[in-house]
């Protein structure tokens, strides 16, 4: 316990309270959004209709070769190289132009969606391609997931304020709420008290909190990590550190600019390059570079998903021209460095990416705890003021939120699977979140009794769930079978998962005693 | 407590005056210290750190630790900001990191000071 006064003990409470109740529910939404966006890999595959580990691990020398003979020397400034979920391997020739749409620098060029074993076109698009979307992205349900989650669907830079204040709102009520703690280790093991009481929801919530408490510092720090690091904290730094001077900057942090020679050669072979990579690296290759392909002065940048004992992924350089090896690239940085290993950790740290599925699993675990803890947080404030009309309001919203976010979640998986055969996923899939969060809402106003409500949004989750693996296989999904032979555990995985989810909440809807309990608290 | 601050406040002069506001409006002072008060603190230290901190051997570390410990700085400078009991010294604190790193800031961006990256 750490010692703290009456005033101080009081000013706490006020923090920890208001911190959530101010902005609790959109805290909620994040965190929900983020439990899942921890799978976004998995949740690709078992969308995208067909799935891939996303290593570049067939030749691709030949195809990239005789697609860059096709293209004007311009669009070879730039060359991107990697693998969609769904498998089919991508080439992008680009160069810089500004786009009269943001009038902003963006990258315009043409980009070729390639059977990686045949070698086939299966499409070729040209404009700036990183905004249509359709081009590139096998699963518009795992890029509407993580974009909900990274900057709740606001403009740029506004999503990612918004993003890193809501981490810094958790940091507080995560120390505040430990400050609080007077006997940290028996909270580990506090016993529920018996009855539906307002003790027993506080022994719930300082139960879960307390085993939470590590994680939801480490998950909130990170989290306005990467919300502010590009969007607030690196300009003012680079302004301060550089003076503004831009070439100082992109050498020191970046790399050297190789010297400029554009005469024509041969481009080294990517397969010799690829074989090498590994050599020099370990880790399968998931996205390869080129600058200026096909030049005296090309040099291929090669990203590697992290090897055996590594936390983050390594990136190593090549010269293009005749494929010799030039090192091992930091992340940031030319050579190794503390701030650049302590750069590389954010990543896994925030995603739990650091020991396979097995990690990753402990991360959603405590992710949902957190938002278990969230809400009891919330629910405890209401109960304490239940009298008021205002906080029973304000009850309503937080269960509308509890429910109406899963329900919105599970509805953009339905508009993305039934959108799938022969609409526009990546329109549809945003307006099924809506679709179930409005219905959700209008739900909650027309409801005169909030157990009642509870019950019947309980209802619609629990069908959604069970409906979602269904639907998924009747519009053409990869089979079990198929999937068991491939190796893709992934796909039945979270279709069991979700039949689970789905067959769990039915049966405690039908279990009268816990059923209860559950439908009116449902966020203790 | 208050009214000695006052009368000291009518005695001496404006420093005890505003210590004598700060104690009349307890609640808003600690809501400006913990709220924009925290939020500008930290941003500052921040961006004053790339002045003094080593560049380290790739030259990156004065810029990647900032961003890195960003969210840690606010948490520090916050909390401080509600734990602290005596009020106008937390203020006073406040307002000299926040004096003392803007100047350092507003030297390095008008080039009088170099950051260590340079």
């Amino acid at each position: 316990m750490i010692p703290v006064s009456q005033g101080q003990m009081k000013r706490l409470t006020t923090v920890h309270g208001w911190s959530g109740v101010v902005l609790g529910l959109l805290l909620f939404t994040v965190v929900i959004t983020g439990t899942v966006a921890v799978f976004a890999h998995e949740i690709a595959r078992w969308s995208a209709g067909s799935s891939s580990n996303r290593a570049l691990d067939r030749p691709i020398d030949g195809i990239v070769r005789g697609l860059a003979e096709t293209m004007p020397r311009f669009y070879l400034e730039d060359t991107n190289i990697w693998r969609t979920d769904a498998g089919d391997l991508m080439v992008f020739f680009h160069a810089h132009a500004t786009n009269p749409e943001t009038g902003e620098p963006d990258e315009y060029g043409t980009m070729f969606r390639v059977d990686p074993d045949s070698g086939a076109v299966l499409a070729r698009d040209e404009g700036f391609m990183w905004h249509e979307q359709q081009a590139w992205e096998p699963s518009a349900l795992r890029k509407f997931l993580v974009d909900l989650h990274v900057q709740l669907y606001m403009p740029d830079p506004w999503g990612l304020i918004v993003t890193g204040l809501l981490g810094l709102l958790m940091m507080a009520a995560a120390i505040s709420g430990f400050l609080m703690h007077r006997h940290l280790i028996r909270d580990l093991f506090v016993a529920e008290r018996p009855g539906a009481r307002l003790v027993s929801a506080r022994d719930r919530h300082v139960l879960a909190s307390s085993w939470s408490l590590p994680f939801a510092i480490i998950l909130a720090f990170t989290g306005s990590f990467f919300s502010f690091a590009f969007s607030v904290s690196f300009p003012i730094v680079a302004q301060v550190a550089f003076g503004g001077d831009q070439e100082a900057m992109a050498k020191t942090l970046f790399e050297a600019p190789v010297a400029e020679d554009a005469r024509p050669v041969r481009a080294a072979d990517l397969d010799a390059i690829r074989a090498a990579a590994i050599d020099e690296a370990g880790g399968p290759l998931t996205f390869i570079g080129i600058h200026n392909y096909g030049r005296a002065d090309a040099r291929v940048h090669v990203w590697h998903a992290a090897a055996d004992g590594r936390l983050g992924f390594t990136q190593t350089v090549f010269d293009g021209a005749d494929g010799r090896f030039l090192g091992i690239k930091p992340q940031v940085g030319n050579v190794p460095s503390i701030g650049n290993d302590l750069n590389a950790l954010m990543w896994p740290l925030h995603v739990g990416d650091f020991a396979g599925l097995f990690s990753k699993a402990i991360w959603g675990a405590l992710g949902a705890t957190t938002c278990f803890v969230i809400l009891s947080g919330l629910r405890m404030w209401v109960r304490r003021r239940e009298a008021e009309r205002l906080w029973r309001g304000f009850g309503r919203a937080v269960t509308v939120t509890a429910y109406g976010l899963p329900i919105g979640m599970v509805g953009s998986a339905h508009a993305f699977f039934l959108s799938l055969p022969a609409g526009d996923p990546i329109f549809w899939t945003p307006l099924g979140f809506v679709g179930g969060a409005l219905a959700s809402i209008a739900l909650g106003l027309r409801a005169g009794d909030d157990g009642r409500l509870a019950q019947l949004l309980w209802r619609i989750l629990s069908f959604g769930f069970l409906l979602l693996p269904l639907l998924r296989l009747a519009v053409g999904g990869t089979s079990w079978a198929d999937a068991i032979a491939g190796g893709h555990g992934e796909v039945v995985s979270i279709d069991l998962l979700l039949l689970l989810a789905g067959g769990v909440m039915w049966w405690a809807r039908n279990s009268s005693g816990s059923y209860r309990t559950a439908a009116a608290e449902p966020a203790e | 407590m208050v009214e000695q601050v006052e009368v000291r406040a009518e005695r001496r002069g404006s420093p005890y005056r505003l210590v004598a506001a700060i104690e009349r409006h307890p609640l808003l002072t600690r809501w400006l210290l913990a709220g924009p008060g925290a939020l500008i603190a930290a941003m500052l230290i921040m961006a004053a750190m790339p002045v003094w901190l080593p560049a380290g051997v790739a030259g990156i570390d004065n810029i990647v630790y900032p961003i890195i410990l960003a969210p840690l700085i606010w948490a520090v400078v916050f909390m401080y900001a509600v734990l602290e009991e005596n009020l106008p010294r937390g203020l006073a604190v406040a307002a000299a990191v926040i004096l003392v790193k803007g100047a350092i800031v507003a030297l390095s961006v008008t080039g009088a000071i170099g950051g260590s990256g340079l």
